[in-house]
């Protein structure tokens, strides 16, 4: 059986000109310059890029919360501000009140 | 590319890439050609293989690399091809026929027969054949090839063998 095998499956020779035609398509192929740089980088380069990269993520997101924290506190700071003067103005206006309306008492008293 | 190559290559090696394609050709398009018993596509695919060598010819590292490398793209190829056609029917009389009929001892009809079984055989199995008895390659080198585990290889060149067998006493 192994033998009858070898010898159905024998090698063959591809018809006439294969050859041929096999180099009259490789030098009709367009000629790829080689890159400057080698495409394939080692693994080593692989994981530098990955942390030059996480380390450029993190910065950003550092900066953006920082940022939108900033901003909430300065709008937090500005209303508290706000809120004092009106309490401010709403005391000034009460002891104004309150002079007012003692004059009134003490010029009924007389 | 030649004398890129050269330095690379053994001294009594042929180096260009026409030496390669005609020390090769023969390999290539009988391992097409078995497994998907069509001249045409098996001179299509053997040409895209010597096409891709070229390209990839200063990644060669010596004559064994070469042949490695064109036994691995050409089997990976046939069965690519092989599935993305639908219908896979094989007729006898399609049954491709030795190139130099003159040079073997065996029965002509019983060699014939026989490439038609094969060509019944699952693609896997079929492939493994091919390399077994066409190249004369041992389980493990057809493992490294076909990237499957050497125990696969060999159960499916014993499952092969047995339906081989049995086909064959059913012509008998």
């Amino acid at each position: 059986m192994h033998d009858e095998l070898r010898d159905a499956l024998r090698r063959v020779e591809p018809p006439d000109g294969f050859a041929e035609r096999v180099m009259r398509k490789a030098a009709s192929e367009p000629v790829r310059p080689k890159p400057a740089v080698d495409a394939r980088r080692s693994k080593t380069e692989w994981r530098g890029m990955l942390v030059a990269r996480l380390a450029i993520a993190a910065t950003l997101v550092i900066t953006i919360g920082a940022g939108a924290w900033y901003q909430a506190e300065e709008r937090r700071r500005e209303g508290e501000e706000a809120k004092r003067q009106v309490l401010v103005s709403l005391n000034i206006a009460g002891s104004k009140l309150r002079e007012v309306q003692m004059r009134i008492n003490h010029e009924q008293e007389r | 590319m030649g004398s890129a190559l050269a330095t690379q290559f053994d001294a009594d090696e042929p180096l260009d890439f026409e030496s390669l394609v005609r020390r090769h050709q023969a390999m290539v398009f009988s391992i097409a050609l078995h497994f998907l018993h069509d001249r045409s596509a098996a001179e299509e695919i053997a040409q895209d293989v010597f096409l891709q060598l070229h390209r990839h010819l200063d990644a060669m590292q010596s004559a064994d690399h070469v042949t490695f490398w064109l036994r691995r793209v050409t089997t990976h190829r046939c069965i690519d091809y092989s599935r993305r056609r639908r219908f896979d029917f094989v007729w006898l009389d399609r049954v491709p026929e030795p190139a130099a009929p003159g040079t073997h001892t065996a029965d002509p009809l019983l060699s014939r027969r026989l490439r038609a079984t094969i060509a019944s055989l699952p693609a896997p199995a079929r492939m493994a054949v091919v390399l077994r008895y066409q190249e004369d390659l041992t389980p493990e080198e057809i493992a490294r090839v076909l990237d499957r585990p050497v125990a696969t290889v060999k159960s499916q060149l014993q499952r092969a063998l047995k339906l081989l067998r049995e086909k064959m006493v059913r012509y008998a």
